[in-house]
């Protein structure tokens, strides 16, 4: 029989009935100074997550990195041309462009003729480069807004409810609530890489 | 509900007059209110209109509102868009709360038929960086290849046959006896 502690899985190269045994008089009982005993054993084996940043070491790394930034830089300062970005809204993500058209299938609170900025930005790209946030960009390094345009509701949908041998069955119609959203602008601001654009302004 | 009701026709989102490119305009053009000035069922429409329609013609001016009182039938709403479409509801029994919600309603809806979505986004730039296949990041070695290739057309995950094990137990037994060779021949040197 293979016994599981409460709240957490024990480490594979311990089988836990032998420490059970040697820990514990009772059988089967489980009691909190067991849990404390293997405590220590348990978090050296536990991975956090770490990220790990690679910085340039020689001279030509360096040289190298900052000519793609300038490159990206001088691309973003000319002409960047068409942009696409992926935002965060109401825990979907969207890729979205500018002049898009997104439906957003719930009850939310803007109003129509709303104007939204969505800060939670996780990737800007154009033709040529693709800004990748961790987790998401710096707010003033990329600017995506939107505008609320309509407030409807969806066709009417079937909701089927059912349970076996329980004579339980529902059958609703609902109608969703729809939200009309359309993306006016996708900017990315010049001088990426620059320790004063790229820090996160906290309000 | 019937079945028929449920056979809406199927089409890409889309929105009047490309609504929110640069500008938002409401589709509402004319509202027209049916109500019985003496039935309980068209009380809270009559509410709505003593306390609330003022404000709501004010904050929609594009709106033209029209009350039509009329004795003995249950209140309806009339709603007219820019494209020509009418809408019929019934406000029988509505409270006043249920009337202002459903005002807004027709002020702020499309204006269109019910149309089922086949999805909940449109855009007309589906792909900026080049939409990816398979080939996209390949080496263009196979541009130039003739076909049927020696080696591209060994199979990828094909068991050792035995042939070949004995080649590699040839081989590793040729390379000790060489080691042993060399081992000897750096003793000899060592003792001499």
């Amino acid at each position: 029989m293979f016994l599981k502690p409460f709240g957490f899985t024990l480490p594979r190269s311990i089988h836990p009935k032998s420490i059970l045994q040697a820990v514990i008089p009772g059988k089967y009982s489980f009691s909190t100074s067991y849990l404390l005993a293997n405590t220590s054993l348990l978090q050296r084996n536990q991975h956090t997550a770490t990220q790990d940043v690679l910085e340039d070491s020689t001279e030509a790394d360096k040289l190298a990195s900052k000519a793609i930034i300038d490159k990206v830089n001088n691309h973003i300062a000319t002409d960047p041309g068409r942009l696409f970005a992926i935002i965060k809204l109401n825990a979907k993500q969207y890729k979205i462009a500018e002049n898009d058209l997104l439906l957003i299938e719930r009850n939310w609170a803007p109003e129509v003729g709303d104007k939204l900025t969505f800060e939670k930005v996780l990737l800007v790209g154009g033709s040529s480069f693709t800004l990748i946030g961790r987790p998401i960009l710096p707010r003033n390094l990329v600017t995506v807004t939107g505008t609320i345009i309509h407030k409807d509701l969806t066709h009417t949908k079937l909701r089927y409810y059912f349970v076996r041998k329980k004579r339980t069955h529902r059958l609703n119609f609902v109608r969703e609530e729809l939200t009309y959203v359309r993306i006016n602008t996708v900017q990315v601001h010049p001088e990426i890489n620059d320790p004063n654009t790229t820090e996160y302004l906290r309000a | 509900m019937s079945n028929r009701s449920r056979l809406v026709p199927i089409d890409f989102p889309r929105v009047p007059l490309k609504n929110g490119v640069s500008r938002v305009i409401c589709q509402l053009k004319r509202i027209t209110i049916k109500f019985c000035k003496s039935s309980g069922a068209s009380y809270g429409v009559r509410s709505f209109i003593e306390h609330d329609l003022l404000d709501y013609s004010r904050k929609n001016p594009e709106v033209a509102i029209y009350l039509k009182p009329r004795r003995h039938h249950s209140p309806v709403v009339v709603s007219e868009y820019l494209n020509g479409e009418k809408h019929y509801m019934n406000y029988h029994n509505f409270t006043r709360d249920n009337v202002d919600k459903w005002m807004n309603f027709h002020r702020t809806s499309v204006g269109w038929p019910k149309k089922k979505w086949r999805k909940l986004h449109y855009t007309r730039t589906p792909s900026v960086q080049g939409v990816w296949s398979p080939f996209t990041n390949m080496d263009p070695r196979l541009n130039i290849t003739k076909f049927p290739d020696k080696y591209l057309g060994i199979p990828l995950h094909s068991p050792e046959t035995a042939t070949e094990k004995l080649r590699e137990m040839f081989e590793k037994q040729k390379l000790n006896e060489e080691n042993e060779e060399k081992v000897g021949k750096v003793k000899i040197e060592v003792q001499s």
